[in-house]
């Protein structure tokens, strides 16, 4: 009985391990797209203000 | 707020690339000769070296005619016996002791820049070059008559050479770090040479010696990456440095992962210790010169970028592994397809080119470097925590690259 129900658990374990690597896979993608928008924020504002110093 | 991101970081894929394809675009065209030519100009080859006993005897005997200055910065082996055994009277040897040795590459450079100067006839320093050579360089055949004429633009501060990992054929490891040189040297090189900020680093620097004295008493930083300043405080000073691929020289590529990840940490760290010149980049420069130089010198905070993708990419991974109904949703043609083009659409750009440019093998195989090339750039997740984990604890020691033992010239 209790192996039966262990057998049962196991494809429900695997699917939570699943579905948690996969909201880390999202996380991590936001993290980067986080990283790249800030990237692109800071280039941006440090270029217009060298423009500014040189008109 | 988190699909947003996620869009973000796609974009980045996509930005990247675009950027990389401009950039390859851009380099296709054909090669800028310059007007002048190389006459006139009188070159002193400055060797830098720290236990270099297996190499400096190669090196010295491999430069052409004109003064070499070799800077033992307190070296503890053979290193000075070899080069005063076979430097003849054009070598000329100046040896640094603790407790000013070992201070860094930049502060060698500096000492035998000063000592150099006082000894060169004063007269006109633009006329001549210092060509900056580590111990495991070797020049190309032809590859100073190549680089000299672009100094007939008095504007030239400083000429890079194309750099090739000579021991290529004998290591994948070193060939992907040829691959590398190649690609970053004709593609992105090739370019910012149009802006008049190419990079300097390493092998291969030619610099004109009234440009180095413009700097001050102290052209080259105590940074890790003392040549990545110079280029650009020479920029900032208003020199043009430009980037010549076609003259090249060749140095020892390493043979193993462990090695190369030491190497780049030390280059990541001082990537990291460059920030501080950001500063005087917005003083001092404007328009394309201006992002090209804050793009280069806030690189690496990209790095970390695709360190996140990478550490979302294993975490799908697992998830397919263990789910089956994503392995439902996500082995499928166009997700596969999807994936693939944004990993490794690059490669059909640097694999091409790679072997277009060494002409040693068919575009099929070159193809096949691009991928593993994309691979390969892992690397560099690895030596970014490090350095960053380095810098964050404050040491700042030089890790010199431990070089290989060169065969001997009746086994060559």
């Amino acid at each position: 009985m209790s192996g039966m129900t262990e057998a049962t658990l196991l494809p429900v374990r695997a699917t939570d391990v699943g579905a948690t690597a996969f909201e880390v896979a999202r996380l991590a993608l936001a993290v980067a797209g986080l990283l790249f928008a800030l990237y692109v924020i800071v280039l941006g504002v440090l270029a217009l203000a060298a423009q500014r110093r040189h008109r | 707020m988190i699909n947003v991101l996620v869009l973000c970081s796609l974009s980045a894929v996509l930005l990247v690339f675009t950027y990389t394809l401009g950039m390859y675009l851009e380099s296709a065209g054909t090669t800028e000769r310059p007007d002048g030519d190389g006459d006139g100009f009188s070159v002193v080859f400055l060797v830098p070296c720290l236990n270099e006993e297996r190499v400096i005897a190669g090196t010295l005997r491999a430069l052409p005619r004109g003064l070499v200055v070799v800077v033992d910065d307190g070296s503890d082996d053979g290193t000075a016996e070899v080069v005063r055994r076979v430097g003849g009277p054009r070598v000329r040897l100046f040896r640094r002791e603790p407790p000013n040795a070992r201070q860094g590459k930049g502060r060698a450079l500096n000492h035998a820049l000063r000592r150099l100067a006082e000894e060169l006839p004063h007269g006109d320093h633009d006329r001549v070059l210092v060509c900056l050579m580590d111990a495991d360089g070797r020049l190309d055949p032809g590859g100073l008559d190549r680089a000299l004429p672009h100094f007939a633009d008095p504007r030239v501060g400083a000429v890079q050479m194309g750099v090739r990992i000579g021991n290529r054929a004998r290591s994948l490891l070193a060939r992907m770090q040829d691959m590398e040189f190649v690609v970053y040297t004709w593609m992105f090189q090739r370019t910012r040479t149009g802006i008049g900020s190419a990079g300097l680093g390493g092998n291969g620097q030619i610099m004109r010696l009234s440009a180095l004295l413009d700097l001050g008493d102290d052209p080259w930083s105590p940074s890790l990456t003392e040549d990545l300043d110079l280029g650009v405080r020479m920029v900032l000073a208003g020199w043009r440095t430009v980037c010549v691929p076609d003259a090249t020289v060749s140095q020892q590529g390493l043979v193993s992962t462990r090695a190369l990840a030491k190497q780049r940490s030390r280059w990541y760290q001082g990537h990291l210790q460059a920030l501080r010149l950001v500063p005087s980049v917005v003083r001092g420069a404007s328009g394309r010169m201006a992002i090209d130089l804050l793009n280069v010198l806030l690189s690496p905070l990209l790095i970390f970028v695709g360190a996140f993708m990478t550490l979302s990419l294993v975490a799908s991974l697992v998830g397919v592994a263990f789910s089956p109904l994503a392995r439902e949703q996500l082995i499928q043609p166009v997700p596969i397809a999807s994936w693939y083009a944004l990993t490794f659409g690059a490669a059909y750009l640097f694999g091409p080119l790679y072997a277009r440019i060494t002409g040693d093998m068919g575009r099929l195989r070159g193809l096949c470097y691009g991928h593993l090339f994309i691979v390969y750039n892992l690397i560099w997740l690895v030596a970014a925590w490090r350095g960053l984990w380095r810098a964050a604890r404050g040491r700042r020691v030089w890790l010199k690259t431990e070089r290989l033992t060169e065969p001997s010239p009746e086994h060559v």
